[in-house]
């Protein structure tokens, strides 16, 4: 039977606090309902500084979504990022057991394991195990059962964070009587969004750029081979310009967003615009190329920061698909160009799927979307095959113990 | 299998190990309104629960004690069967006299509490329960007295009975020979009542007198005739109270109201002294004193039988 399941996708963001309510039809299909929006309180470079405030902005964000559509929310899947967040991969190699060397569903639930054995530390909770694709033989392989091979392996990439961080994300969404379904990072959120199959296979690296993180993720042969978090974002660029003018933090946000540009614009040499806009005592001409070589300056280190992480575990230069930027900084003008210049690839701005309202199709809610997708296909979810029963119902009888 | 451990120890590494209550975090007022909301919901869930609980069991207490007030739809129809179960005489004839239930009765309609209250108050039916079964019939369940003594009632020219408990019933569904195998009792003092007679007192202790008698001696108790009850009074203590047989042999013989197994043995052990060819006079033999008895043929002053002395 098939139930209709009203899902809360949740991103607790540095500036915002984003919760969109969608309805599930149970086949596939969901239907985005409501949205509730709230300034973030509490929260820097993506992580809880101040429990109480964040609760309050969130669990007002939740009413509202919830008042939005109608609807209580019964199931919730959160966002992760900060820069608490690592990741490493993880191979695991078994020998096929049987005389024919036909894989069964044995041997893999073996190499799976194998894969997924690693132990951490106490501090540190796994978020994610991504699968890239078996081998047998070292050949790759879509679906090694009933395959004739010798030796299969398979690679995890594993993210995992720090346990105090998480706990405290998902205590938040607790404290309202709330379950968390499902946590994702909000690079691979982003990335299915903003990245087509077609280049996730040829290879693309989604960076999604926010107020106080960035998050990376890199997909070749359609999966993901590195994924990151780098703790600047939109946040450091306004806090860099109301140091370098010495003007405060809400009007330098506001120069960032009216006038400002990832580039020196040479057209701009001149021009000089006010720094408050009010034309009173205190306010003053600010010239637009201080502005955009403020901003340049740290964009600039942003995408060579993100340039040298991603380089740790794969060249950049074999992403055929090149990259795709999202999260709201990216809405900086010409910031695809410093990017490009940066990562020495091709770099294009994300655009979202045609089914995506108008009011949604702004790319800091890629993250709040992109969790829809894997509320729907529950694609993180532990994929380990379960092992075939040993004997039957007689063996079973002869292993009861009273 | 190692492999599997190893699994099930990164599964507990997982964020999804975390234990979800959001207890002791501190809540917002969106929060606090909501646990309110869910606590007050919660409690008018089980207090809708709890009444409609009750609801249930008042529908089936009020089911029970006044089927009137509750019919049970298409599960229900006329009464078309009455069925008699019994462990005495009593039969469907007796049923239907007694148990009049109008063609066309919904069997959710029989008050089967009032039929029980009827059946009860025939005094040969120590307990009667009335079933209703499904769809259409009655099951009527008898357990009925067994008779210890008879008695004739001259004016109405019929022959009443007692049970063991003074119960007095009509012998119309005994068969004859069971009629005449009881002695007949006199004496008695019937209180007549709308449905009958009242039930007599002290019967019981007759009704143990007989009984003993007829285990540990059969022979004598086939030849008692009559029970007088002239002096007996059913207060056990009463000097005077006796309780007077006649037998068919024209015997008396007079028994105190208590220690009748004394007394029985005392009586088995003057007959064992009364020789054979003289059982046909008629012997009066007195239990009433405690460490003698008196025994004597009648019309003769003397006692025959020297005084026995108690055991």
């Amino acid at each position: 039977m098939n139930r209709s399941k009203i899902i809360g996708a949740i991103e607790i963001g540095t500036s915002k606090v984003v919760v969109l309510v969608g309805e599930s039809s149970g086949r596939g299909k969901l239907r985005i309902i409501g949205k509730g929006e709230c300034s973030s309180k509490g929260v820097t470079k993506g992580e809880i500084i101040d429990f109480k405030a964040a609760s309050d902005c969130v669990h007002a964000a939740i009413y509202h979504a919830e008042q939005a559509s109608g609807v209580k929310i019964e199931d919730v899947y959160l966002s992760q990022t900060g820069s608490h967040l690592e990741s490493f991969y993880n191979e695991g190699t078994v020998t096929v057991m049987s005389a024919d060397n036909i894989v069964s569903r044995e041997d893999v639930y073996r190499v799976v394991a194998e894969a997924k054995s690693k132990e951490l530390p106490n501090n540190r909770l796994y978020i994610h195990h991504i699968r890239n694709p078996y081998r047998l033989d070292d050949r790759a392989v879509l679906e090694p059962l009933g395959m004739e091979g010798e030796k299969l392996q398979v690679g995890y990439w594993c993210v995992t964070g720090d346990r105090s961080k998480i706990s405290d994300h998902v205590g938040i969404i607790n404290g309202i009587g709330m379950h968390v379904g499902d946590m994702i990072l909000s690079s691979l959120a982003s990335g299915v969004m903003v990245a087509s199959d077609e280049e996730k296979r040829n290879g693309v690296l989604v960076i999604d750029i926010g107020s106080g993180t960035t998050d990376f993720v890199v997909y070749q042969n359609g999966y993901v081979s590195a994924c990151g978090a780098v703790a600047v974002g939109g946040d450091h660029i306004t806090n860099d310009l109301s140091l370098g003018l010495r003007i405060n933090r809400k009007h330098a946000e506001k120069l960032k967003i009216e006038c400002g540009k990832a580039f020196v614009d040479k057209k701009d040499a001149d021009d000089r615009v006010w720094s408050v806009g009010d034309k009173a005592i205190g306010d003053r001409h600010i010239p637009k190329r201080a502005i955009q070589k403020i901003i340049n300056a740290r964009v600039e280190e942003l995408f060579t920061i993100v340039q040298k992480k991603a380089s740790e575990h794969v060249n950049l230069r074999n992403l055929s698909a090149g990259a795709v930027l999202t999260g709201g900084t990216s809405l900086l003008d010409s910031i695809e160009q410093i990017a490009a210049n940066a990562l020495d690839i091709e770099v294009r701005r994300g655009e979202f799927p045609g089914w995506i309202g108008d009011e949604l199709r702004m790319p800091q809610y890629s993250t709040a979307l992109g969790l829809f997708y894997y509320a729907l296909t529950g694609s993180e979810r532990d994929d380990t095959p379960e092992p075939s029963s040993q004997g039957g119902f007689f063996k079973k009888l002869m292993n009861f113990k009273i | 299998m190692p492999t599997k451990k190893k699994n099930k120890k990164t599964q507990g590494n997982s964020w999804r190990s975390l234990r979800q209550t959001g207890r002791n975090r501190a809540l917002s007022q969106e929060a606090i309104q909501r646990r309110r909301k869910i606590a007050l919901k919660t409690f008018l869930g089980f207090l809708s629960l709890a009444c409609f609980v009750g609801i249930v069991f008042w529908c089936i207490h009020i089911a029970d004690t006044n089927p009137r007030a509750l019919q049970l739809g298409s599960a229900d129809q006329a009464v078309k069967h009455i069925y008699l179960e019994t462990d005495g005489v009593l039969n469907d004839a007796w049923l239907a006299e007694v148990m009049p239930i109008a063609r066309g009765t919904w069997l959710s309609h029989v008050d089967i509490v009032a039929l029980d209250r009827l059946l009860e108050s025939h005094g040969q039916v120590r307990k009667a329960t009335v079933r209703r079964v499904y769809p259409d019939a009655l099951r009527v369940t008898l357990y009925e007295h067994s008779p210890v003594m008879r008695m004739r009632i001259k004016s109405r020219n019929e022959t009443l009975l007692v049970s063991e408990t003074g119960d007095v019933f009509r012998s119309d569904y005994y068969s004859p020979a069971t009629v005449d195998a009881l002695p007949f009792v006199a004496g008695l003092k019937l209180i007549a009542r709308k449905d009958g007679f009242a039930p007599v007192a002290g019967v019981p202790i007759v009704a143990e007198l007989l009984e003993k008698t007829r285990v540990s001696m059969p022979d004598l108790y086939a030849d008692w005739l009559q029970i007088m009850l002239d002096r007996f009074d059913e207060r056990t203590d009463a000097p005077w109270s006796s309780i007077k047989v006649r037998t068919r042999r024209g015997w008396q013989i007079t028994f105190r109201p208590h220690d009748f197994d004394q007394q029985l043995n005392r009586l088995t052990s003057i007959l064992s002294t009364i020789e054979p060819e003289r059982y046909d006079e008629k012997w009066l033999i007195d239990l009433t004193p405690e460490d003698r008895a008196a025994v004597r043929v009648a019309g003769s002053d003397n006692n025959h039988i020297p005084n026995f002395r108690r055991r």
